[in-house]
């Protein structure tokens, strides 16, 4: 009991000084650690391909197989056999317009929500009972509308990633502290100015945090509305190699899908930083 | 009369706060509201800006039965609120493109930048109020107040939040400028030496439930009224034990006692 206990504070402080390394960002821990998380990955991948996933190619198979993707990344030698990169802003135009039409329409909706209680007695159940819906289930549904799969690839990709924004713009309207409200009431701002001047400044933050994670889900969309239509981007590439057999381009788009959206999450928490930061 | 308030009371569903609230003030006076914490002092003072309606008894401004916030009013708030998106200049400036909605923009920030040097911040129109002290941010909401250029100005403890040094400071700068533009001021405190050094009438809040305005003290002390001087004068120690001990007594005897105060036998002042 008593060695276990000398034993045991040197190795805490060690710890300790890593995280603190870490966080003052000076040390080696910022970008050690993180490439130990990869490197574990790495490992758990050739492993399993060596043990009990024979199908799933190695780490070195699948560079050797698709680095043509990846070092000619805006090549582009067929409609289905293009770059990495160019099938990602294939991929990333689909999104912003998709998103884009979410953001107006959610940021409008939560608008109101957040405006009016009655709005959001009337509509509040229809929200939380539309926001749980996969864009695997609205898809289908937007081919039948559009008759088109570009139409029905907004479509989805809008109405699963506007929830997030309307959640939060109606949030964000109704915490506005009651004496930003006295201030307009004592000035008799009209609706409208006391909606530009104080509202939605006060809501802002909130809004961006809502638009990030929008943004995230219209990445998650896009993937799922193109593989099912079979579009040009780096969803659609994914599951015609699916279909292809090819195993090692799978696994590139995968790992490219989530770089993408690990760098869109990166700019919209910097935005929504600034935002926030200059906002009070 | 530039402020009345006759027979205000206020209930909170069964619960009677105020009771028979009589505050009268001329014009260009300046009159303190003291009392307690928790009696309704915010509350009567939200009803003369008209934030607040009252259930009985009327509020009046110029004659005019108030019924919501009016131009030639303008309300100093206790915690200030600013807009923290905006800065010094910015706050005063929507205030005032709001009472002048005529003037072009120049004029409306030569307005703004005129009352936020008249308190003394000349050097911070760019700064946002997350980067300004209590007593700065306080002299914005100041501002903000007198750029409406208002017949009434109701200051709502616009100090308690402030250190006793950076408070004292701004009590002569409050006073300067009743001193200046001789607007009317109605202004809530719980310091007896803050009302004594800024009113020409002091009129106390007697505690209740419900509480009510008891008798008057009439400060009839030489102006300009310095710390320093004030000091040294007897009426003012005897203003002051004799506002402090009506509070003290008020607040062991919740019951209104109508024994009248000799509150201008203390005017005998002296320089």
């Amino acid at each position: 009991m008593k060695r276990s206990l000398s034993f045991v504070p040197p190795v805490l402080p060690a710890l300790s000084e890593l995280w603190m390394r870490r966080r003052m960002g000076n040390g080696s821990g910022r970008f050690l650690l993180p490439l130990v998380g990869f490197g574990f990955l790495l490992v758990l991948w050739q492993v399993s391909s060596w043990t009990w996933a024979k199908d799933l190619p190695s780490p070195a198979e699948t560079w050797e197989k698709s680095r043509i993707y990846i070092l000619q990344p805006l090549a582009k030698r067929g409609e289905m056999d293009q770059g990495l990169l160019r099938y990602v802003l294939n991929s990333l135009a689909l999104v912003a317009q998709g998103y884009g039409l979410g953001l107006l329409a959610g940021t409008l909706f939560g608008l109101l929500l957040g405006c009016s209680p009655v709005f959001t007695r009337m509509f509040d159940p229809v929200v939380q009972m539309l926001k749980p819906i996969s864009p695997l289930a609205w898809l289908p549904l937007g081919l039948v509308l559009f008759q088109n799969t570009r139409g029905a690839a907004v479509f989805t990709i809008a109405l699963c990633s506007m929830w997030p924004t309307v959640m939060n713009t109606a949030l964000g309207l109704r915490n506005v502290p009651q004496d930003y409200l006295n201030v307009g009431r004592v000035l008799r701002l009209s609706r409208l100015r006391m909606l530009w001047k104080i509202l939605l400044p006060s809501a802002l933050p909130y809004m961006f945090t809502g638009y990030r994670l929008s943004l995230g889900i219209a990445w998650l969309a896009i993937v799922a509305a193109e593989m099912l239509t079979g579009t040009p981007g780096i969803g659609g590439f994914l599951w015609q190699e699916y279909n292809a057999l090819i195993y090692e381009h799978i696994l590139v788009a995968i790992l490219a899908i989530g770089l993408v959206g690990w760098v869109l999450d990166r700019c919209m928490l910097a935005l929504e930083r600034w935002i926030t930061t200059s906002m009070s | 009369m530039s402020l009345v308030l006759e027979n205000v009371e206020k209930q909170y569903g069964a619960r009677l706060i105020l009771r028979q609230v009589n505050v009268h003030v001329r014009d260009g006076e300046c009159v303190c509201l003291i009392g307690g914490s928790g009696l309704g002092k915010t509350t009567l003072i939200l009803m003369a800006a008209g934030l607040i309606r009252p259930d009985r008894g009327e509020v009046r401004v110029c004659g005019d039965r108030v019924t919501g916030p009016r131009d030639d009013v303008a309300l100093v708030f206790q915690n200030y609120s600013l807009l923290p998106w905006l800065t010094a200049q910015g706050n005063v400036e929507l205030a005032v493109e709001q009472r002048f909605p005529d003037w072009p923009s120049s004029r409306v920030a030569a307005h703004a930048r005129r009352y936020l040097e008249k308190v003394k911040l000349a050097h911070a129109l760019d700064r946002r109020p997350p980067e300004l002290s209590g007593g700065m941010r306080q002299r914005v909401a100041l501002a903000r107040a007198l750029a409406l250029e208002p017949r009434v100005l109701l200051l709502d403890e616009p100090l308690s939040a402030l250190d006793a040094l950076t408070r004292a400071e701004l009590q002569a700068e409050l006073a300067r400028i009743h001193q200046e533009t001789r607007c009317t001021i109605l202004m809530v405190t719980n310091d007896v030496e803050e009302a004594i050094i800024l009113a020409d009438r002091i009129v106390p809040l007697h505690p209740g439930p419900p509480a009510t305005t008891g008798p008057e003290f009439v400060v009839d002390l030489p102006r300009p009224r310095s710390r320093q001087r004030l000091n040294h004068l007897d009426a003012y120690k005897r203003l002051r034990a004799s506002v402090t001990e009506y509070l003290l007594q008020a607040a062991r005897k919740p019951v209104r006692t109508a024994r009248p105060v000799e509150a201008t036998a203390l005017a005998t002042a002296q320089a």
